[in-house]
């Protein structure tokens, strides 16, 4: 009987040690854990949500271990790390800026091994607590089923901000925000019974933002700071096919024009030079104090023939808020030609200090051009960032702006080079870029499974103040306003 | 014959009936069915069945399509799934209805779900709300205690819809018609009030549509054929209940009812036109060229499916410019399915089939993608297989490998998965790789998508041994009877490759050669068959002296291009 005991104690012992990394079972690796996401050295805002990750090699276990300044979270799983969300907010909450060293341990045919600590360094700048995006089907330039949602970045909460399920399908794009505030926001919804809807202060507007005199609808966009006021570019888009390999889709304008909308007033006005047929214009932006408008500019030529020496320079031209008039003149920012590549998508900074762009090689539609990368202008010294740090061979394109310019988000195809997802990166007070990261979701593996893309990101402080069942309403009872 | 005897008689009966029907007569339907699902088994995937209605009936429901993969698998769990239905309805009549021949009443609902499964959009989902909702009740009928009864039908009632889907609908009716009971019309009242209004408050938590969360998890009115026919079983069977013994309710009417559901069902979905199109289709993804062109030789597909089908199959064995005008061709419109708002998910589906086998991997990419975000659910396993092939093909690794990921995720496409995840590097040797890349283009232009003509012509120009593109264009002018573009595409793409002439491009050439007056020497240039230009003369002797008399030259000449070009009759659209 004794004897029994003991065997049975021997092997549980054995069960055991084998079970856990104790020291003098583990191999060191050297080199970083193949973790996804790439979580490997970044840094993070305080209020992100728990960094989930999961192993790609096939582990029989894991144990990663957070270690911070005054605390230590050990996370055991099998493949997966999903980190409990309270000690994560406790962890980065209250030791303020910090440097957290994670360690994986994994367990494979029966060896424990510890691979090389990364970092993740906090910072206390704080990160927009919201990121609406449009969840999309790859499909060029059609859609099935296409959703606007809200999700929180401070955990994994998200909300449907519209669906085109109740919307008779009708497609919806471009959720973009004033200010990077939830109470002024829109969002184009076309369709028979559709609008651009303006959420001022949580009262939903439909407006056909289209005169008889627009060459289409009013397209990509931005609300001045005011909020009375938004300026868009109104593109005839047409979609082409490559033939080349990996090249899949050309999305060009066969014209593009300037307007401004004065939501007080339903009014539309444009400079003759900004909406005639010698110039595409496309992707304006009011400056940071609403005093300008910048927008990417290209001289015409006839599309798709030239559409590999099509290139989009960056202007920009007064505006005054007080008397709704566009300058006569404008300026260039960066030239095309002399810079070689075609700007899209610009951001301006909240702090008005800096340009947030894409770069590809030709035309207008970056998110299929994999060589497409951000690039960042101070434009108080003009100096050009090109966002090492940040870019990846895939299209990386569709930013926006934390409210306190230390952060913005991203949409990039690194992964697979089909699906965009969101990425957030670090820029420091000196304006230095750091590696990015993609949002984070309790199972880390959901972007694997996921056939949708993460289309338009955009930050906000606040959420928006409406949601799916508003937008079903308002399509279907709502009146379309008109502009004159 | 016993009773006992009958009830087996009738249970091999449902199971044979069931699957010879769908093994030999409705096969492809099932097939396809799987093709437009993808059971993945994640947590991820599987806890998102509950953030829908239905979600245990479109789980269980989808787990078992899964198994429509296997040749006689989809036949086999219908089967089973009739089986199941036959035995609870039974069961269900037997305990709260009727105690005379509930066997015989309880085959008319087999028949209606029998019947809605002929339908391409009914799935298994339908057939599991129905059966878990019989089994709940089955279970509530055992609780004796009036206050737990009534507690546990109310938690029925209020995650049915939930769980179940619109088979929560018929919980009332059964509560209503119940024998033995006193008071049925407050529970039932309560009941059906709960399962009404559920829906309507809870749809915008689902973001449906008031029609879609009442129908779910069908797609469409047709999916409660199943539920009203069981409820007009109910009725029937409260109507005869005050004479159980009467000889109608016995045998007679539900005979009656029986053929009656099932010729309604019959006429309601079954769709043998489309199962012939799905054949084709089918035997095409499982790469049975020989079996498509002898489907067709032995019934004849006369629509732009049947032709795309059988085009392809005759390209693949380098017969395409031999053969075609054996078989019906709607003018071009049988060579290439356009990809464009103007048609249905399933042409969209089926149009990759061509671009892959053509070499356009851009418009087979576009196409597959295209079929995965319209097929019904949204996510396709022959879709994800197809998208992984192309950017393998395109040496896109990362792209091909988040599809293959997700395979590798599946029961029945793990080892294609696993197998093709081997290939997916930089230096893989694989042979269909190999031959795979020979064909596809090697420089870039921008085309409008459904300029289907220029792309093959680029695809020609860039290599011109592919020699099934070649084929499609010359076929493609010869269909819309453009002999100039054909003659100068021959010219320019063919001729120097010093070929034999095959049997249309040597009639098309005659007709060119002779309307040119060419010399003699011009016509030896393209070295025609003897035979095809005894035949043209021939032919020409025939039309001229019949005065054109088009069914004497169809007897002798209908396969030939001179009879097609004569007398076939172009028209704009799809057939």
């Amino acid at each position: 009987m004794k004897n029994t005991l003991l065997t049975y104690c021997f092997f549980a012992l054995v069960v055991l040690y084998s079970c856990s990394p104790m020291s003098q079972n583990v191999q060191v690796n050297e080199e970083y854990p193949d973790i996804y996401p790439d979580y490997i050295d970044i840094t993070i805002p305080e209020n992100i949500a728990p960094l989930n990750f999961l192993l790609r090699d096939s582990v029989e276990k894991v144990i990663a271990a957070i270690k911070g300044e005054n605390q230590e979270i050990t996370v055991k799983g099998k493949q997966k790390v999903q980190i409990p969300e309270k000690q994560w907010n406790r962890m980065l909450l209250k030791n303020g800026e910090q440097n957290l060293e994670v360690t994986v341990t994994t367990l494979k045919n029966g060896q424990w091994t510890r691979f090389r600590p990364f970092n993740w360094k906090v910072k206390q700048n704080r990160i927009d607590g919201y990121l609406s995006y449009r969840l999309i089907e790859p499909g060029y330039e059609v859609w099935n089923k296409i959703q606007l949602v809200e999700r929180s970045i401070e955990s994994f909460d998200e909300r449907m901000l519209a669906d085109n399920n109740l919307t008779e399908g009708s497609c919806m794009n471009c959720h973009i925000y004033g200010n990077q505030d939830g109470s002024l926001s829109l969002f184009h919804l076309r369709g028979p019974r559709g609008g651009t809807v303006l959420n001022r202060n949580g009262e939903l507007r439909k407006i056909n933002t289209r005169n008889s005199e627009m060459v289409a609808n009013a397209t990509y966009g931005n609300i001045h700071p005011s909020g009375r006021y938004a300026v868009f570019s109104s593109n005839v888009v047409i979609p082409g096919f490559h033939t080349y390999r990996s090249e899949r889709l050309e999305v060009y304008d066969k014209a593009s024009d300037l307007i401004v909308i004065d939501f007080d007033k339903n009014e539309i006005s444009t400079q003759s030079f900004l909406s005639d047929t010698t110039a595409y214009e496309t992707f304006p932006v009011f400056s940071a104090g609403g005093d300008r408008i910048y927008f990417c500019s290209a001289p015409y030529k006839p599309v798709p023939d030239s559409i590999r020496s099509l290139r989009y320079s960056i202007h920009r031209v007064a505006f005054d808020p007080k008397t709704n008039t566009l300058g006569t003149k404008t300026d260039t920012l960066w030239d095309a030609e002399q810079m070689n590549g075609s700007a899209s998508h610009l951001k301006i900074s909240p702090d008005g200090k800096y340009l947030l762009y894409t770069v590809a090689e030709y035309g207008t539609f970056p998110i299929w051009h994999r060589e497409a990368d951000l690039e960042m202008m101070n434009l108080e010294t003009g100096a050009i960032d090109h966002l090492e740090m940040v870019n990846d061979t895939c299209s990386d394109t569709y930013h926006s702006w934390s409210s306190n310019s230390r952060w913005f988000v991203f949409a990039s195809k690194r992964d697979d080079g089909i699906y965009g997802k969101p990425y957030f990166a670090y820029v420091d007070e000196n304006g230095k870029a750091y590696k990015p990261f993609v949002l984070p979701q309790r199972d880390p593996a959901m972007y694997d499974f996921m056939l949708k893309s993460f289309n338009i990101p955009e930050l906000s402080k606040s959420p928006v103040p409406f949601d799916a069942m508003d937008i079903e309403k308002l399509y279907n009872n709502a009146n379309t306003e008109t502009v004159n | 014959m016993n009773l006992k005897k009958t009830y087996w008689l009738t249970l091999i009966a449902i199971i044979g009936t069931a699957f010879l029907f769908f093994q030999f007569f409705y096969p492809y339907h099932l097939f396809f069915k799987e093709q437009i699902q993808l059971f993945l088994y994640t947590p991820g995937y599987l806890s998102s069945y509950f953030k829908k209605p239905a979600g245990l009936a479109c789980l269980s429901g989808d787990f078992l399509t899964q198994f429509f993969y296997l040749r006689g698998g989809g036949p086999l769990v219908l089967a089973l799934l009739f089986v199941t239905e036959w035995l609870l309805v039974g069961f269900v009549l037997k305990k709260g209805f009727l105690t005379k021949n509930p066997e015989l009443w309880a085959l008319i609902p087999v028949a209606a779900d029998f019947t809605s499964h002929l339908d391409l959009l009914y799935t298994p989902a339908n057939s599991m709300g129905f059966i878990l909702l019989l089994s709940f009740f089955l279970l509530l009928l055992i609780i004796s205690d009036k206050t737990f009864f009534l507690i546990s039908t109310l938690l029925v009632a209020v995650f049915g819809h939930w769980l179940l889907g619109n088979a929560v609908f018929l919980l009332p009716f059964l509560l209503f018609f119940r024998k033995d009971q006193k008071k049925p019309v407050f529970a039932s009242l309560l009941v059906l009030l709960i399962v009404l209004l559920l829906p309507f408050f809870t749809r915008l938590n689902y973001l449906l549509t008031l029609k879609q969360v009442y129908l779910y998890p069908a797609f469409n009115w047709k999916g409660f054929f199943l539920p009203v026919t069981f409820v007009m079983v109910l009725i029937f069977l409260k109507i005869f209940s005050v004479n159980q013994n009467h000889k109608a309710a016995r045998s007679f009417v539900p005979i009656c009812l029986l053929l009656l559901v099932t010729a309604g069902g019959f006429r309601m979905n079954a769709a043998f036109g489309l199962e012939k199109i799905l054949a084709l289709d089918s035997e095409t993804y499982f790469g049975n060229t020989e079996k498509i062109l002898k489907l067709v030789e032995k019934k004849p597909v006369r629509n732009r499916f049947g032709s795309y089908y059988t085009n392809m199959a005759l390209a693949q064995n380098g017969e395409l410019p031999e053969k075609l005008l054996e078989f019906y061709q709607p003018a071009a419109h049988g060579l290439i399915l356009p990809v464009s708002q103007y048609e249905s998910w399933k042409t969209i589906l089926f149009s990759n089939e061509l671009f892959y086998l053509l070499g356009d991997m851009n418009l087979a990419q576009h196409s597959a993608m295209l079929g995965n975000t319209f097929s019904p659910y949204n996510r396709s396993s022959r879709m994800m297989k197809r998208l992984a092939e192309v950017n393998m093909v395109n040496e896109d690794y990362p792209g091909a490998e988040k599809f293959l990921r997700m395979l590798e995720e599946t029961l029945f496409h793990k080892k294609w998965a696993e197998q093709r995840l081997t290939e997916n590097h930089p230096g893989s040797q694989s042979r269909w790789l190999t031959e795979k890349r020979k064909q596809i283009a090697h420089t870039d232009t921008i085309r409008n998508s459904l300029d289907y003509v220029q792309s093959v012509e680029f695809l020609v120009r860039q290599n011109p041994g592919n020699r099934i593109a070649l084929d499609y264009l010359l076929c493609s002018h010869l269909l819309n009877k453009n002999l100039a573009a054909f003659k100068a595409a021959y010219d320019h793409y063919a001729k120097p490759l010093n070929l034999s002439v095959q049997k249309v491009y040597g009639e098309a050439l005659l007709i060119i050669l002779f309307r040119a007056e060419a010399s003699e020497t011009n016509i030896r240039e393209y070295n025609i068959h003897p035979e095809i230009l005894k035949d043209f003369l021939n032919y020409t002797r025939n039309f001229e002296q019949t005065k054109a008399g088009m069914q004497r030259l169809k007897d002798k000449f209908g396969t030939s291009y001179w009879y097609y070009y004569h007398f076939a009759s172009i028209k704009e659209g799809k057939e």
